[in-house]
């Protein structure tokens, strides 16, 4: 599975900054790459994306996340920071 | 029958609630309120509501005396008495909030750097926002100013998430740490913002929102140096691009559109006039781009005006803000209302109203 990830908005409007990450998880290790392909799961994403109207706040930012799977299906998600679990940001931040 | 209502559990917005006003009561309800509103935006049902509980919230109040005005809680009840409560924690370098408690009102300097100039910042946008407006506090009553530094890792952002702010440190090569204090400001006034009847975070009333932001963030820094509106360089976030970016600042009042100009970070794209509106899907309808259209009128209204900025146009704008009562306001809407208010301030002959007619006519609204 391969994972893309932008992000834009953020105070400056210009996301988080710097170029987008793309994350093969074939090369991460075996308990992290268990993690990763459940918490980026298409279908768990879609769920995220789906609850994150009205939320509160100011300059949060978006992710922008494309997954492309196993069958070469590409599936495209904007899920804004806010709506995304404390540890699936930590997750964000070691990849 | 609306597939939400029926049955025992009545919802107390009900039914037939259009969407905007459902993203309405999201900004300006209670908490129970706006978790409803949201749950029922997640869902595409249509809700009815009860009229009360949705024309005046918590946010606004009808004003005495004024037929069909509303105005802000904080404003109807002009604070007398202070009661800054800061709280700073430590996000330890995690997502979780509101994280460790480093430092709460009363204690001696932490000796981390983020830590103190988070309380000291805070400190000094409460005060503005008391002394010069009487206002106690974010929601005008007394509300603790949470606050989190070392949010994330390496994270390139700041930000107000309903219930308090929170500040990363910067990768130190785009961004450096985001505790400076026109970015405390302008993220303790989105709190402001949203204790004041709420502008809707996208399209014009989101730019609005961050112009005013922006506004009293400048505001904030201003009135600590003790600058006059010709004296000081109306950036906001000065110093915290990081040392190898072309630029100066997230932000320029004075000259939108020339904060920065990097390989990397790209052209600063902020318009100063209504010609330049750039219509975007991005960044929420571009709310941090269009925003330097009201932020330069503010800028030239004060440089018109002369002196402290934060007195008479401060006070002007800081009205507007309370008396709105629209959500979804366009900038014309906006700087209507402004005119509106210095002339109930002023007079409709005076120069304050002639300079403030001005600046909106320099930026592209005519009032």
């Amino acid at each position: 599975m391969l994972i893309i990830i932008s992000t834009s908005g953020g105070i400056g409007g210009t996301g988080l900054g710097g170029t987008e990450k793309r994350v093969e998880t074939d090369s991460l290790d075996t308990p992290l790459r268990e993690k990763v392909c459940d918490r980026f799961d298409p279908a768990t994403l879609k769920t995220l994306a789906g609850s994150a109207a009205g939320l509160r706040g100011a300059d949060r930012v978006v992710y922008h996340l494309t997954v492309i799977d196993g069958a070469g299906d590409r599936h495209r998600f904007d899920i804004p920071e806010a709506a995304m679990p404390a540890n699936m940001l930590d997750m964000l931040d070691t990849l | 029958m609306c597939a939400i209502c029926d049955g025992h559990a009545r919802n107390p917005i009900t039914c037939i609630v259009p969407p905007h006003m459902l993203e309405v009561l999201a900004i300006r309800g209670s908490k129970k309120t706006a978790a409803m509103a949201r749950s029922l935006l997640d869902q595409t049902r249509k809700v009815r509501h009860e009229r009360a509980e949705f024309r005046t919230g918590r946010a606004m109040l009808e004003e005495a005396g004024a037929m069909g005005g509303f105005v802000s809680t904080a404003l109807s009840r002009a604070a007398t008495q202070s009661n800054l409560d800061r709280a700073i924690h430590d996000g330890e370098g995690k997502a979780g909030l509101p994280g460790k408690l480093l430092r709460k009102e009363g204690d001696p300097a932490s000796g981390d750097a983020a830590v103190d100039e988070a309380y000291d910042g805070a400190g000094n946008v409460y005060r503005l926002y008391f002394e010069a407006f009487s206002r106690d506090s974010l929601d005008g009553n007394g509300m603790k100013l949470v606050q989190t530094v070392h949010h994330r890792r390496n994270y390139n952002n700041a930000f107000w998430n309903g219930e308090q702010m929170v500040y990363g440190d910067g990768d130190g090569e785009i961004f450096q740490k985001f505790t400076e204090l026109s970015v405390i400001g302008h993220e303790m006034s989105h709190g402001v913002v949203q204790f004041s009847g709420g502008l809707l975070y996208e399209g014009q009333s989101g730019a609005l929102n961050e112009s005013f932001a922006d506004v009293f963030g400048a505001l904030t820094v201003q009135r600590k140096l003790g600058l006059e509106a010709h004296e000081t360089d109306w950036l906001v976030g000065k110093g915290i691009l990081g040392p190898d970016i072309r630029g100066v600042a997230l932000r320029s009042m004075k000259a939108p559109g020339t904060a920065y100009s990097d390989a990397l970070l790209g052209q600063d794209p902020q318009p100063y006039h209504m010609d330049f509106f750039v219509n975007t899907t991005g960044d929420s309808g571009g709310v941090h781009i269009n925003s330097g259209v009201p932020n330069h009128a503010f800028y030239l209204f004060a440089q018109y005006l002369g002196g402290k900025a934060w007195e008479k146009p401060g006070t002007i704008w800081y009205q507007t803000m309370q008396r709105l009562n629209n959500p979804v306001a366009t900038f014309a809407q906006w700087a209507a209302q402004t005119v509106e208010v210095a002339i109930g301030l002023h007079g409709a002959g005076s120069l304050e109203v002639l300079f403030l007619k001005r600046a909106w006519k320099l930026v592209g609204l005519p009032v």
